[in-house]
C-alpha cells in the first residue's frame, strides 16, 4: 500500500529574515551587505532527511527543542516546501499544531468551528452537518456562542481539539496537543485518539511526553540538528534519546512504559545510592549521617557577594503571594490546600542560603525535621550526586533554583527520587525559561521604565542587557556542562508524575533582581515598596502576554 | 479532489468573507453606515473646497465627486488593508494549508459589498439632481464590478505579500493611494487635464475604470472602448500582482 507520507532527501533552512523585516531603509542602504548575509546566515533546519509513514500508522518525533520537529509537521502541513527533496502526502490532513491554531479572538466559537472546518478541507453542509457533535464533544455549552477572546487557555484546546477530530482527517498531525484540559477531557481525547487509530487514520505526533508515545505510536524517529538519528520501535528510540538526554536508560524506559515501581522493589535505586555512599566516605555508616552534616559537607566553597533573588526576603514573599495569591496564604498552607501536601515528617532542602520556604514548613509544624543541603559552590559535584543520601527517607524534597543548573539532571533526579518515600512529593522553584536570551528593545525599555522610578540610584549597565544566562542564584562553575533550561520541566516529568505547573515571573524578574539585588537596600523602605511594584507590573505584562513567563512552581510525585 | 473544486472554493470564500464583515464591526455600534459616512463627509469637503470656493466648473458636482469617491472607498480600503490580511491571519497561514489568496479575495469581497450596499445612496443622489438610473447599470455595473476586483486584487497581493518582507510597505501604501487618488481623474475631469499631462493621468491603470463608473452612474452610458481599457490595465495589473505574490507565498509561513 502507498505510504500517507513520504519524505525523501528533505532539506529544509531558513534565512534569517531579520536583514529584511528590520525595515526597508536598512535594507537599502546595507544592499550588498544584506544580500550577502541572506545567503550566507541561514539555519537549516532539517539536512537531508527520509522517512515514510505507512497509512494507519501512529508515527512520534522526539528530539530536543529547535531540533526540526515542527518543521518536519510544516513541511507534511504543506504550510511550507522544502528546498530540495520532496515531500508527499496522501489524504486529508487536519492539524493539530499549536493550541487555536486557526482561531479568530472576535469570532464566537460556532463561527470559529465552520471557519476551522472550512479551512482544513470541508465544504460548509459537512461543517453544518458536524457543528452540534462538535459543540457537545468540546463541552463549552453555552460559550461556543461568546466570541473567543472571552475564553480560557483550555476552552481553547478543548474547541481546538473538538474540530481536529471531527473534520474525519486521513492524516493527523499533533504537536504536544495531548495535554488538554483537565483529566477528564484528557481521558476523552485519548479514547477519540484511539478511535482514531483504530479507524485506519495515520497519526504523526510530535511530544516530550515519552510515555505518552511509548502508549501510543507504532514506530518513532529521534531528530538531532536536523538529521534522523534512530528510527523504530519505540522503546528503543525513546531509550536511546533518553540516554542521550542523560536520564539512566533504565529508568527511563521504565517511566516510559507507564508501569509504577513499588517502593520495596526499587532495589537498583539503593544500590547506586549506597555505591555513591560508600564512594564518597566509606568511614560513615549510611544511617548515623545527619542533615547537619550533610550540609556542612557541602559549603566548602562559599561564594562572598554572591547575590541571588532568592536570598531576598521581601523577594521571596512576593513570590508566594504570586504562587499562592492571597498574601494571607503561606507557601505551605497553599500546598496543603491545593495539593494535599500535608502531614510530612522528614523533609529534605536542596537550596541556597535563605531559608524562607523551609522556615515556611517549619513554622507550620508540618515538618518535623528539615535537612538542607547547600549546593553553593560545589554544583558540579552535585551532578554525580549528593553523597550520603538516603534512600526511601524523605517525605518532601525543595528544590530551589538549582536543577536548572544540573549538568546530569538527569542522574540528579533520579538520586533524588530514590530518596523520597512512595508517593511523596518533590516541590521545586526553578529558572525554565529559554536556557540564553536577549532582551528585546520592548522589555529594555520598560525595564528602563521600573529604574526611572528609583530616581537613578541604582545603575543598570547596558551590558546586563547583553545575554542574560538564566538567574544567576548559584554559581555557575561550568555552564557549559549545565542542561538547557527549558528541558528541566520534561526531564522532571520523566522521573516523577508532574502534579502542577505554575508560572510566576518572567524575564524582569530575572534581570532586575538577580543583576540589581546587590544594590538594592532592603531595609529600606521604599526600596522593598519599589521591588514589590517592579514585581507586580511584570505580572501584569505577562498576564497581558507582553513578557513571557520564565519561573515556575513545579509540584512531582514519585510513583 | 474535493479541495480543488469550485464548490469548496466558494464556501471557503464565503465563510470568510462573513469573517471579515463579523470582524470588521464588531463592538462598532453604526457598523456599516461608517462606509457611507466616509465617503460623503470627504465629498461634503471637496465640495466645499473646489465647488464652493474654487468654483470649479462642473455640473452636478456633489454627485460627480459621489460617482467616483463611493467606488474609489471600495479600492482604498481593500488596498489600505490588504497590507496587514496576512499579518493578522498569521496562524492561519502558519498552520493550515490552503490557498492564502483567499484571503485577500474575501477583503475585497467585503468591501465590495460595502460598495454595493451604498449604490442606493448614489441613486438618491440622483433624483436629488433630478436624474434617474439607467437600465444599462444592470449590464455596466456586474462589469465594471468585476474589472475594478481584477485590478484591486493585482495591487493587493503585491503588497501583502511584500510587506511580509518589508514592514515599511504598509506605511507607503497610504501614501501610494493618496497619490493614486489624485492622480485618478475623481474630483475632476479629464477634460479640465492639460493636455501635456493628459497622458500621465491615461497612463494611470485606474483612470479608465474610475471614468467608466462615473458615466455609467451620471450619464447611465458605457463605452466600450473605455471599458476594453480599464480590463486590459486591470489584467496587467493582476498579472504582475499575481507573479510577485506567487514568487513569495512559500515563504510566508517562514517569516510569519
Amino acid at each position: 500500500m502507498e505510504p500517507a507520507v513520504t519524505f525523501h532527501d528533505v532539506y529544509k533552512e531558513y534565512p534569517f529574515y531579520q536583514h529584511i523585516t528590520a525595515g526597508f531603509k536598512s535594507f537599502l542602504f546595507h544592499l550588498p551587505r544584506s544580500i550577502a548575509s541572506l545567503k550566507k546566515t541561514r539555519f537549516v533546519a532539517l539536512k537531508g532527511i527520509s522517512f515514510e509513514v505507512g497509512r494507519g500508522e501512529v508515527f512520534g518525533i522526539i528530539g530536543k527543542n529547535g531540533s526540526g520537529k515542527s518543521t518536519i509537521l510544516a513541511l507534511t502541513a504543506g504550510v511550507m516546501k522544502p528546498d530540495r527533496g520532496t515531500v508527499a502526502t496522501r489524504g486529508k490532513i487536519s492539524s493539530l499544531l499549536e493550541l487555536g491554531a486557526g482561531f479568530h479572538p472576535e469570532l464566537s466559537g460556532v463561527e470559529n468551528i465552520m471557519l476551522n472546518g472550512i479551512l482544513s478541507g470541508n465544504t460548509r453542509e459537512e461543517m453544518l452537518k458536524k457543528m452540534e457533535e462538535i459543540i457537545a464533544f468540546s463541552e463549552l455549552g453555552d460559550f461556543v456562542y461568546q466570541p473567543l477572546r472571552t475564553y480560557s487557555s483550555g476552552m481553547y484546546a478543548r474547541l481546538g481539539f473538538s474540530v481536529a477530530v471531527h473534520v474525519n482527517p486521513e492524516i493527523l498531525l499533533v504537536d504536544e496537543a495531548l495535554a488538554v484540559g483537565d483529566a477528564e477531557f484528557k481521558e476523552k481525547c485519548n479514547r477519540k485518539m484511539k478511535e482514531f487509530m483504530e479507524s485506519g487514520a495515520t497519526i504523526i505526533i510530535v511530544s516530550h511526553d515519552m510515555p505518552a508515545i511509548t502508549e501510543l505510536c507504532n514506530r518513532v524517529a529521534w531528530i538531532d540538528s536536523g538529521t534522523i538519528l534512530k528510527i523504530g520501535d519505540p522503546e528503543d528510540v525513546i531509550e536511546a534519546y533518553l540516554n542521550f538526554l542523560g536520564v539512566p536508560p533504565d529508568r527511563g524506559q521504565n517511566e516510559s512504559l507507564g508501569k509504577s515501581v513499588a517502593p520495596d522493589t526499587d532495589h537498583h535505586d539503593s544500590c547506586v545510592i549506597t555505591a555513591l555512599a560508600m564512594e564518597s566516605r566509606q568511614d560513615l555508616p549510611l544511617s548515623e549521617v545527619s542533615g547537619q552534616e550533610l550540609a556542612d559537607h557541602n559549603t566548602r566553597k562559599p561564594q562572598p557577594g554572591a547575590h541571588s533573588w532568592w536570598d531576598s526576603p521581601v523577594i521571596m514573599h512576593q513570590c508566594e503571594i504570586y504562587i499562592t495569591g492571597d498574601p494571607e496564604i503561606s507557601f505551605y498552607e497553599y500546598l496543603k490546600k491545593e495539593y494535599s501536601i500535608a502531614g510530612l515528617d522528614k523533609g529534605l532542602s536542596i537550596c541556597n542560603k535563605l531559608k524562607v520556604i523551609e522556615q515556611n514548613f517549619i513554622d507550620h509544624d508540618a515538618c518535623r525535621s528539615f535537612d538542607t543541603f547547600d549546593p553553593m559552590g560545589v554544583l558540579d559535584n552535585v551532578s554525580q550526586g549528593i553523597p550520603l543520601l538516603r534512600t526511601d527517607y524523605y517525605d518532601l524534597v525543595l528544590c530551589i533554583d538549582v536543577l536548572s543548573h544540573m549538568s546530569n539532571l538527569g542522574g540528579f533526579l533520579e538520586q533524588v527520587r530514590g530518596s523520597l518515600k512512595h508517593k511523596k512529593f518533590i516541590v521545586a522553584i526553578e529558572y525554565v525559561g529559554p536556557a540564553r536570551f536577549h532582551y528585546t528593545e520592548k522589555e529594555r525599555s520598560i525595564a528602563g521604565m521600573f529604574l526611572g522610578a528609583f530616581n537613578g540610584r541604582y545603575h543598570l549597565s547596558s551590558s546586563a542587557f547583553e545575554v542574560a544566562a538564566r538567574s544567576s542564584a548559584n554559581s555557575e562553575p561550568h555552564p557549559e556542562l549545565a542542561i538547557s533550561s527549558d528541558i528541566v520541566i520534561p526531564i522532571l516529568r520523566n522521573c516523577f508524575d508532574i502534579i502542577a505547573v505554575r508560572f510566576f515571573g518572567g524575564p524582569f524578574f530575572d534581570l532586575v533582581l538577580s543583576k540589581l539585588l546587590g544594590q538594592f537596600d532592603l531595609t529600606n523602605n521604599k526600596d522593598s515598596m519599589l521591588l514589590r511594584t517592579i514585581i507586580h507590573c511584570e505580572q501584569v505584562l505577562i498576564r497581558h502576554g507582553i513578557l513571557g513567563n520564565h519561573y515556575a512552581l513545579i509540584i512531582g510525585v514519585k510513583r | 479532489m474535493k479541495r480543488n473544486s469550485l464548490h469548496y472554493y466558494r464556501d471557503l470564500i464565503l465563510v470568510l468573507t462573513q469573517k471579515e464583515l463579523k470582524v470588521r464591526y464588531k463592538r462598532s455600534f453604526l457598523g456599516y453606515l461608517w462606509s457611507i459616512a466616509n465617503p460623503l463627509a470627504l465629498a461634503l469637503v471637496f465640495f466645499v473646497a473646489f465647488k464652493i470656493f474654487m468654483r470649479i466648473p462642473i455640473e452636478n458636482y456633489t454627485l460627480f465627486l459621489i460617482a467616483g469617491l463611493f467606488p474609489w472607498q471600495w479600492f482604498s480600503n481593500s488596498v489600505n488593508s490588504s497590507a496587514t490580511v496576512f499579518i493578522g491571519n498569521a496562524t492561519l497561514i502558519k498552520k493550515m494549508h490552503f490557498r492564502h489568496e483567499v484571503l485577500i479575495v474575501a477583503t475585497i469581497l467585503n468591501d465590495m459589498l460595502h460598495f454595493i450596499l451604498s449604490i442606493p445612496v448614489i441613486i438618491l443622489f440622483l433624483f436629488i439632481y433630478g436624474l434617474q438610473p439607467n437600465v444599462l447599470w444592470i449590464a455596466g455595473i456586474p462589469i465594471l464590478l468585476i474589472v475594478q476586483f481584477i485590478i484591486t486584487m493585482g495591487f493587493s497581493l503585491a503588497i501583502s505579500a511584500l510587506n511580509l518582507f518589508f514592514r515599511d510597505i504598509e506605511r507607503i501604501v497610504f501614501i501610494f493611494t493618496s497619490l493614486m487618488f489624485y492622480l485618478t481623474p475623481i474630483i475632476y475631469s479629464e477634460e479640465m487635464v492639460p493636455p501635456a499631462y493628459k497622458t500621465l493621468i491615461l497612463s494611470n491603470p485606474l483612470s479608465m475604470l474610475f471614468i467608466s463608473w462615473r458615466n455609467l452612474f451620471m450619464r447611465g452610458s458605457i463605452s466600450f472602448g473605455e471599458t476594453l481599457m480599464a480590463l486590459i490595465s486591470s489584467l496587467i495589473v493582476f498579472a504582475f500582482g499575481y507573479l510577485v505574490y506567487r514568487k513569495l507565498r512559500w515563504r510566508f509561513a517562514e517569516v510569519l
